[in-house]
C-alpha cells in the first residue's frame, strides 16, 4: 500500500496522514488495518475534537465490537459527553475509500516500466486487477457467454446521426 | 443481463445518466471491449435514491473489498464519495459524480451525444469529451488508449483517409 492509497483509504490527505504518523510516532508503513484505526481516530477528532494520541488507542476496541455490536460510545468520565459511533456506517464508508485506493487510485510512476513483468507491470500499467479477478471468478463458459452477449451489444450500438 | 441490459434497467428506473468510459469509447467506434459500465449521474436527490434503489435491488457491492467489511448502498453513500466501484448481480458498474477533466454531470451532459440499441436510448460522452478525461485521468492504460480516440476524432473530422 503506498501513501496515497492509504491516504485515500483513511480518508485524509497525504499531508494529513504523515503529521499524523509523526504525531503518534508511527514508522512510515502503510498498512489497511493502520488505515482503519487512523481513520476512526479522525472521525473522533472531527466529531467532538478528540486528541489524535487519545482516539487512536481506542479503535482496536471499538472496531472489535462489529457484528456483534452496530454502535460504539465514547463517554466522558464527568459524563458531560458522549458520542455514539454507527460501526456500520463508519465501516462502509471505510470500505468504500479502500475499494477506491485499490481500484481508482494511482499516482505517478517512477522508473522504467518494462521491467516489471506480471501482477506488477499490470498495476504499473495502471490495469484494474480486481475486474480481471472478477471476471477469473467466473467459468470459462461464462466468461465466454458475456463477452458473446457484450460483443453482440456493442455491434448494435450506433451514434444518432451518424 | 448485458450491459445494455443494466443501461435499459437505469433507463427504466429513470436515473439520469451518461455513459463514459468504455462502452462510450466503443459507441464512437473503438475495436475495445469492455467488461464494465461507468456512468457519471445527476446528484439531484430524487436521482440519487432511484440509483441508489436500482444498485441495491442489483445486490451492488464493492469492487476489490473483501466480504467481511460492511457495505450500506444508499443515498448517503452515493452522496458523500465521488466514485463507487462495484460488483452487481448483473455486472461490474462503476458510478461517479464527476468526470476528470470535463466536470460534473451538468458538465458531462452538454458533452454527450444520444444513443441507443435495442430500442434503449441513453447518452454517452462525446469524443473530445472522452479525450479530455483520458488526458486528464492521466494513468497509463488511459494514456494508453489516447492513440486511438484521437484517431477516431481525427477520421471524423477528415473522413477516411
Amino acid at each position: 500500500m503506498t501513501l496515497g492509497q492509504f491516504a485515500t483509504a483513511a480518508g485524509a490527505s497525504k499531508r494529513w496522514v504523515q503529521n499524523a504518523f509523526q504525531a503518534l510516532g508511527l514508522p512510515p508503513v502503510y498498512s489497511e488495518d493502520l488505515a482503519r484505526r487512523l481513520a476512526f481516530a479522525r472521525v473522533l477528532k472531527e466529531a467532538c475534537g478528540t486528541p489524535l494520541r487519545r482516539g487512536f488507542p481506542l479503535a482496536p476496541q471499538a472496531l472489535a465490537r462489529w457484528p456483534a455490536e452496530r454502535s460504539w460510545d465514547l463517554r466522558e468520565a464527568d459524563g458531560s459527553v458522549r458520542v455514539t459511533i454507527d460501526l456500520e456506517r463508519f465501516l462502509s464508508d471505510y470500505a468504500v475509500r479502500l475499494s477506491l485506493s485499490r481500484t481508482w487510485y494511482a499516482e505517478k510512476r517512477r522508473g522504467r516500466p518494462w521491467k516489471r513483468r506480471g501482477v506488477a507491470l499490470a498495476k504499473w500499467w495502471g490495469v484494474d486487477l480486481t475486474l480481471v479477478d472478477e471476471s477469473l471468478k467466473r467459468t470459462a463458459d461464462e466468461r465466454l457467454k458475456r463477452l458473446d452477449e457484450n460483443v453482440e451489444f456493442l455491434r448494435s450500438l450506433r451514434i444518432v446521426g451518424q | 443481463m448485458t450491459l445494455l441490459g443494466m443501461v435499459g434497467r437505469l433507463v427504466e428506473a429513470e436515473v439520469r445518466f451518461v455513459v463514459i468510459g468504455g462502452l462510450a469509447m466503443r459507441a464512437h467506434g473503438s475495436a475495445r471491449l469492455t467488461e464494465d459500465l461507468d456512468i457519471c449521474y445527476d446528484t439531484a436527490p430524487d436521482n440519487l435514491r432511484r440509483l441508489a434503489d436500482t444498485l441495491a435491488g442489483w445486490h451492488a457491492h464493492l469492487r476489490g473489498v473483501e466480504p467481511g467489511l460492511p457495505f450500506v448502498m444508499d443515498v448517503r453513500t452515493l452522496r458523500t464519495t465521488p466514485v463507487l466501484t462495484l460488483v452487481s448481480d448483473h455486472g461490474d458498474i462503476d458510478v461517479m459524480d464527476l468526470v476528470a477533466g470535463v466536470g460534473g454531470y451538468a458538465e458531462v451532459l452538454t458533452q454527450s451525444v444520444e444513443t441507443g440499441s435495442g430500442g434503449v436510448r441513453f447518452r454517452v460522452l462525446d469524443l473530445p469529451a472522452l479525450i479530455k478525461a483520458k488526458r486528464a485521468a492521466g494513468r497509463l492504460k488511459d494514456r494508453e488508449q489516447l492513440p486511438e480516440l484521437e484517431a477516431l476524432l481525427a477520421r471524423r473530422k477528415r473522413g477516411p483517409e
